[in-house]
């Protein structure tokens, strides 16, 4: 067994870890991360990639969402390899008259809140959208939406944090982790034993049984999500899109109506597949599909672009986001635990808020200081 | 349908037919369900209807494969054609997607895996192109509609199909150009150690080799079709001697002109409906690759579900009719209680001979076994993944990137993420990864299997699952 030292450590290779990893190897921090299995293997490499603004709660949260949107764009251009970023526009479509009503109330506030976001009626819709269902009511577009491709994030995130120095570990599951009441002393794998002054745990779902290891209990619960992918298709849809029961039931907290109300979300990638999601179900650690699950998928996708009736579905796939209670993620330290930084729980809105969440752990590490303060996302707030 | 049977069959080939066989006689009623337009797997895919009706054929297997399927229809044993098993609930209920009907969950006390197995291929530049088949697929087309691809043909590859497919060819009068085989002329040879069993199967290859020499095919052994050209259609194609190695002797280069051209090297089994379910696979090249493990009765991993014939290894038809039978008494028992003497004593018997079609079911695969210098070989242009046309070379940057693992590579360059769901691409690309230095060392793996493991349009899965339709 060797001793390896960095100056942080981190464990998970998922697009919080990866990004995580990039932001603190800008700021020449020595970086090393283990992944237990490949990157993007866990929750990022088994989700959508859209980064919604319009999805996220007024204030704090859809203001990390706008700055995250800025630093895709960045990224797109840093990064040794393309994360297929692509600014389509969004569409949260309204299929009934209280779909009606409570977009324009969600829409009001957003504007309020600095969002470029608009109300379109059916006939607007359908000029944008010519596949979507004419007996759709209209939806809300907002030009800053937009789409990446998750798996090629974490892997470009992790290219780019190595061209910078980091060394990033795959295969390589951390077992066991100790402390004094100095700080972390040591993360264990199976061949090697590693050091560092800081230890940042963005496991994902995985967050809480690494955490027990130190006497602490962060509340994330995995809530899944599963998904349809269709064959590769001519151009069908050229935004992003959720439906409006979709937003519903993302904020609600039980299983039952969030999951059978029928809504979905799209996209169709650069390669043409159109990915269809997803449910939302309290489930354990289970990343099967259910037929039901599909079938609620395929009926509400089929109800707002009928011609998908008619292609063909290769694939299923389930995810699980790392739920908290509030529906925001655990940043920051713990100061029960010195030398230990949370970054994790960020439930359905990981891909969009992984470069935010990266930059600002940096800058936590860096400067002592984060440029947005994460009180909001404190460890302590459940405790 | 009605939601439950005793047990499911999946696959209506020989080792399907035969489990249901000895299950029908132990009064245990089945469902076989089969994606083909007719029952009889691929074995009897490949005899025209009008023989298949009057049963008239010579070969071993296929006359046992039609007697089975006369006795099952005579004995009106449940069969749905053209209707897939395309997932599970990972507890023992299967879905099932037939025409004009939703997606179905159906279950069963039982569950036999019976799915078969596919061709494999070593992808040279220009093996996507129009004019070049698979040695399976040309020989369902001369069969199914009587007629040839090409007048002419160029045929290669290892293991017996390209053999197979020589002697249709000839029958329905067409002329080939070369026929090529991957193996030396001495592999062949190692049949002799396993006389004095596989007698009959080495008179039937002489036989067929003197049928090929009177008309004037000489089969040309160590040699591999390394690139087919064409405008939008295949004109020719270079063939090449190989070395001891398996990798091609520069110099060795000519061209053939033919407008058609069969290429197939071996079988590899079709395992992904059983890992969908959960069941443990393993890795075993006597076998043809990734192989279901099942216990002595047939059993796979998970209680309940059975696997037999190609799934478990690759050893062709006697073997697939041993295993289903086999399977068909172990489920008969293992629902009804004991077996009487003389049934267990019969199980003895199957086992023994069971035991020496898998000594030829290793024969077989070492044979149509295409080496490592094979694959390595493989020129940077050429595309691996058809679905999404992934070339080798992006598979080999993502390779040098860091991204060595099946998962990984699939992941960076979509290499396995089509329509096929890496049916086709993933043998390949763990034969190349296995090539690497930087790979070789993570071991086989194969891709993750997700229902719907062959594609199901979404109309299907629109009605409620619920209740007989
Ligand atoms: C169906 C679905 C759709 C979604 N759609 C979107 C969307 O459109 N937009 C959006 O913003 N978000 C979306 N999300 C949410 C998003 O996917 C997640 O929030 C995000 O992927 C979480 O990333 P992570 O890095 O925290 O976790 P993960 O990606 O799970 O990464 C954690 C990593 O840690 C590793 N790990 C665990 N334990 C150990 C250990 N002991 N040692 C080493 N490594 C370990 C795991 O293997 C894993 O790779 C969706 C989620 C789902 C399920
Ligand atoms: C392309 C090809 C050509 C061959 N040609 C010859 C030949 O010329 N001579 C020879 O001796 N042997 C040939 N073989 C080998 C021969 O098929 C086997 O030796 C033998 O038939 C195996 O029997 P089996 O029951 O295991 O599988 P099979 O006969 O393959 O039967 C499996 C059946 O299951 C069906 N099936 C698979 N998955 C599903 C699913 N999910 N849902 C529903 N149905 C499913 C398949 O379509 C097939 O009908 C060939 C094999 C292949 C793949």
């Amino acid at each position: 067994m060797a001793n390896k030292t960095s100056d942080v450590l981190i464990i998970g290779g998922g697009v919080i870890g990866t990004a995580t990893a990039y932001y603190l190897s800008r700021r020449k921090i020595r970086v090393v991360l283990l992944e237990k299995g490949e990157l993007a293997g866990g929750t990022s490499g088994a989700c959508d990639g859209l980064i919604f603004l319009q999805s996220k709660k007024s204030g704090l949260h859809l203001q990390m969402a706008l700055k995250s949107q800025q630093l895709y764009q960045e990224l797109a251009e840093q990064l040794p390899r393309s994360i297929h970023y692509q600014n389509k526009g969004g569409l949260v479509v309204m299929e009934t008259e209280q779909d009606f009503k409570a977009l324009q109330a969600s829409v009001h506030t957003q504007q309020a809140n600095g969002l470029e976001v608009d109300i379109l009626d059916s006939r607007d819709l359908l000029a944008m959208e010519p596949h979507l269902s004419p007996k759709l009511l209209g939806a809300s577009f907002s030009p800053l939406d937009s789409q990446v491709n998750p798996i090629a994030a974490a892997q470009a995130l992790a290219l780019g944090a190595q061209a910078l120095g980091a060394t990033i570990l795959a295969g390589t599951e951390a077992l066991d982790i100790t402390r004094t009441s100095q700080g972390i002393d040591t993360v264990r794998t199976r061949q090697d034993r590693f050091q560092a002054s800081i230890v940042v745990l963005a496991a994902g779902v995985q967050t809480p049984a690494i955490a027990r290891m130190l006497g602490l209990e962060p509340p994330i619960t995995p809530r899944r999500g599963q998904i349809l992918v269709t064959e590769s298709l001519p151009p069908l849809l050229g935004r992003c899109l959720l439906s409006a029961r979709y937003l519903h039931a993302k904020y609600q907290t039980e299983n039952g109506a969030g999951n059978q109300g029928g809504g979905v979300s799209m996209e169709q990638s650069e390669s043409g597949n159109l990915l269809l999601g997803s449910t939302r179900e309290f489930a354990g650690m289970n990343r099967r599909t259910t037929l039901s699950g599909l079938q609620t998928i395929a009926r509400a996708a089929a109800g707002i672009i009928p011609a998908l009736r008619d292609v063909q579905v290769i694939r299923s796939f389930a995810g699980l986001r790392p739920y908290t209670p509030d529906g925001f993620p655990i940043l920051g330290r713990v100061p029960e635990c010195p030398g230990l930084i949370l970054a994790a729980g960020h439930e359905g809105d990981g891909i969009a808020l992984a470069p935010i969440t990266g930059r600002l752990i940096a800058e936590l590490i860096a400067d002592g200081v984060p440029s947005i303060p994460l009180d909001a996302f404190s460890y302590e707030r459940f405790h | 349908m009605s939601t439950k049977a005793r047990v499911i069959i999946v696959g209506a080939g020989l080792a399907g037919m035969a489990a249901a066989r000895s299950l029908t006689e132990h009064d245990v009623k089945v469902r076989i369900i089969d994606e083909n337009p007719h029952p009889g797997g691929q074995l009897l895919r490949t005899i025209p209807a009008a023989s298949r009706s009057t049963g008239l054929t010579r070969e071993g297997p296929k006359r046992r494969g039609l007697a089975l399927l006369s006795r099952l229809k005579s004995r009106r044993v449940e069969i749905h054609s053209q209707t897939q098993v395309v997932g599970s609930d990972g507890a023992g209920r299967v879905w099932v997607d037939s025409p004009r009907a939703p997606l179905q969950e159906l279950s069963a006390d039982r569950i036999l895996l019976a799915s078969g197995a596919r061709e494999t291929f070593l992808p040279f530049p220009g093996w996507t192109l129009p004019g070049v088949l698979s040695t399976g697929g040309a020989q369902l087309l001369i069969k199914g509609s009587g007629v040839l691809p090409a007048p002419e043909m160029v045929i290669a590859g290892s293991g017996p199909l390209p053999l197979a497919l020589a002697r249709e060819v000839l029958k329905y009068k067409g002329r080939i150009t070369a026929l090529l085989d991957e193996s030396r002329l001495v592999d062949s040879l190692e049949l002799l150690k396993l006389l004095p069993r596989q007698l009959p199967r080495l008179l039937q290859g002489i036989r067929l080799q003197g049928r090929l020499l009177r008309a004037g095919v000489l089969t040309r052994h160590q040699s591999r079709i390394i690139e087919a050209r064409g405008d939008e259609q295949l004109a020719e194609c270079t063939m090449a001697g190989l070395d001891s190695s398996g990798a091609p002797v520069p110099g060795s280069e000519r061209t053939l002109r033919t407008p058609g051209l069969a290429v197939g090297c071996g079988l590899v089994p079709n395992i992904e409906l059983g890992r969908e379910m959960g069941c443990r696979a393993g890795y075993n090249q006597n076998k043809g690759g990734w192989v279901l493990l099942v216990s002595e009765s047939q059993e796979t991993s998970i209680s309940g579900i059975y696997a037999a014939g190609e799934p478990t290894g690759i050893a062709g038809g006697n073997k697939a009719l041993l295993e289903g039978e086999i399977a068909g008494l172990a489920i008969a028992s293992s629902l009804k209680g004991r077996l009487s003497r003389k049934d267990r004593r019969r199980l003895a018997r199957l086992r023994k001979r069971l035991k020496q079609e898998l000594d030829f079911g290793a024969f077989l695969c070492r044979l149509a076994r295409i080496p490592a210098a094979g694959y390595a070989s493989i020129p940077k242009e050429t595309i691996i993944c058809r679905c999404e046309q992934i070339r080798l070379a992006e598979i080999l940057e993502s390779i040098h990137l860091g991204f060595s693992t099946m998962a990984s590579v699939k992941k960076a360059t979509r290499c396995g993420m089509g329509r096929c769901q890496g049916r086709t691409c993933a043998p390949i690309l763990q034969e190349i990864l296995m090539t690497h230095p930087d790979a070789a060392s993570n071991g086989p793996a194969p891709l993750s299997v997700r229902s719907p493991v062959k594609p199901v349009a979404l109309e299907s899965l629109l009605e409620p699952k619920e209740g007989v339709r």
